[in-house]
């Protein structure tokens, strides 16, 4: 689910997620658990078959309950909704701005969030 | 009395004046039903983040979160949002005496505003303006005794989070970085297609709504919290904020749209009851000097015979 409307609502077999402390991958029946989601590629196991896909997911936090799975994201973008051009850009970007800066400062965190959002993004649209 | 002439013209300005605003008005109205499919796609996910907002904010982490942390308002943001465009009737104006009005009252009289620290529960020392949409900022450009923070441009180019997402990272990295104590908002409200009502609205501290009663739901929603219950309202947090700034500018989008419907309405009617005055007048003029012409027919005639 992300700001913009519901991206995706699918029965699946398995979900691998960037977990906050590492990868998680979910299996139907999982204890409920909520929680935090890092930048990254999340892939999932559509039931009606077919191989795995893959969605770009810019953060945002994650809900397992018994035999459903809630991703609350900022974004979340398919293969094929990516602009790798704008992400190339904006990993430039925020890269140089970044070779000036110290971790110390307000700005750091913020541009080191958009590099690698468009990293992810990057490294979606090519796989 | 202008000349049959005059008044051709003037008819076919006018009717092409009327065209214009037909057309403007129809465009509005498609993008107000745009702007209001965004609105309903944006309710599921912001009803989830308000849920666990005020599940996990109702408790002792309320405190620890530098975006809850409430601190003496002294230095304060404004983040205004106009549009782009006119031709929308009182729209822009409303917002920029709103926020001119707020910086008034609440401008502590010895920073250069009219509030007095004794009366009112509190002042601000300094109050910096961030401004969406190009007439805003043309606005507040103009008057250079109010201090911009920054301006953001092509907000409306495309109706999508991510600007939220970007004002908002930046307005919350001040205001954890203490640079801001307070953030508010001043935006159109969408009430519907003919009516808006300006509302200024805090956006941080962030203000979890219904205490009591979330901690009863709190205790149902029996989940295993990873990392844990903090964590989660860390990454929570900012969403909550952006939310709220994509809110607002999807609020003002619809409002803009609306209030120019019916600004263009307006103007549609007002060119067709002037093209039927012109009209009229028109005919009366040509009768007239069709009369006037054919008298100097007979009277010509009639020196003739005599």
């Amino acid at each position: 689910m992300t700001p913009e409307g519901r991206k995706l609502s699918e029965p699946v077999k398995e979900v691998t997620t960037p977990g906050a402390l590492g990868e998680l991958g979910v299996l139907p029946g999982h204890i409920p658990i909520l929680t935090v989601l890092d930048i990254g590629a999340l892939t999932y196991l559509p039931a009606k078959g077919g191989g795995p896909r893959q969605l770009a997911v810019g953060g945002g936090y994650l809900e397992v309950d018994r035999d459903r799975l809630v991703v609350i994201t900022e974004s979340a973008e398919f293969k094929e909704d990516i602009d790798a051009e704008r992400a190339r850009k904006a990993k430039g970007d925020a890269t140089k701005k970044l070779d000036g800066l110290d971790s110390g400062d307000a700005q750091f965190d913020l541009l080191a969030k958009r590099r690698k959002r468009a990293k992810v993004r990057l490294q979606v649209a090519s796989s | 009395m202008p000349s049959l002439k005059d008044i051709r013209r003037r008819i076919r300005s006018v009717s092409n004046t009327r065209q214009i605003t037909k057309a403007m008005k129809m465009i509005a109205a498609a993008r107000l039903r745009k702007a209001q499919m965004a609105i309903e796609a944006r309710r599921p996910y912001a009803k989830r983040i308000a849920e666990i907002i005020s599940v996990l904010a109702g408790r002792s982490e309320r405190e620890d979160h530098p975006l809850l942390a409430a601190r003496e308002p002294k230095k304060v943001l404004i983040l205004s949002l106009t549009s782009d465009r006119g031709m929308c009737g009182g729209f822009n104006g409303n917002i920029c005496r709103e926020t001119e009005k707020y910086v008034r009252q609440h401008l502590s009289r010895e920073f250069g505003g009219t509030a007095d620290p004794a009366n009112v529960a509190f002042v601000h020392e300094s109050i910096e303006l961030a401004v969406i949409g190009k007439k805003g900022q043309d606005y507040f450009g103009r008057r250079p005794q109010y201090k911009v923070f920054k301006n953001y441009r092509g907000v409306f180019e495309k109706i999508g989070y991510e600007k939220a997402c970007e004002i908002g990272e930046e307005v919350s990295s001040a205001y954890v970085g203490e640079g801001l104590d307070a953030v508010y908002m001043v935006y159109n409200e969408f009430k519907s297609a003919i009516s808006q009502r300006v509302v200024v609205e805090k956006l941080l501290p962030v203000e979890p709504e219904g205490g009591a009663h979330a901690e009863e739901q709190g205790a149902s929603l029996d989940f295993e919290y990873e990392p844990n219950k903090a964590g989660v309202l860390d990454e929570v947090l900012p969403l909550y904020v952006n939310n709220q700034i994509y809110r607002a500018i999807l609020e003002s989008i619809a409002s803009e749209m609306g209030a120019r419907m019916t600004a263009m309405d307006n103007a549609t009617r007002n060119a067709s009851a002037m093209l039927g005055r012109l009209t009229l007048q028109y005919n009366r003029a040509r009768q007239a000097a069709i009369t006037k012409e054919l008298m100097e027919i007979v009277g010509g005639a009639e020196a003739l015979k005599g």
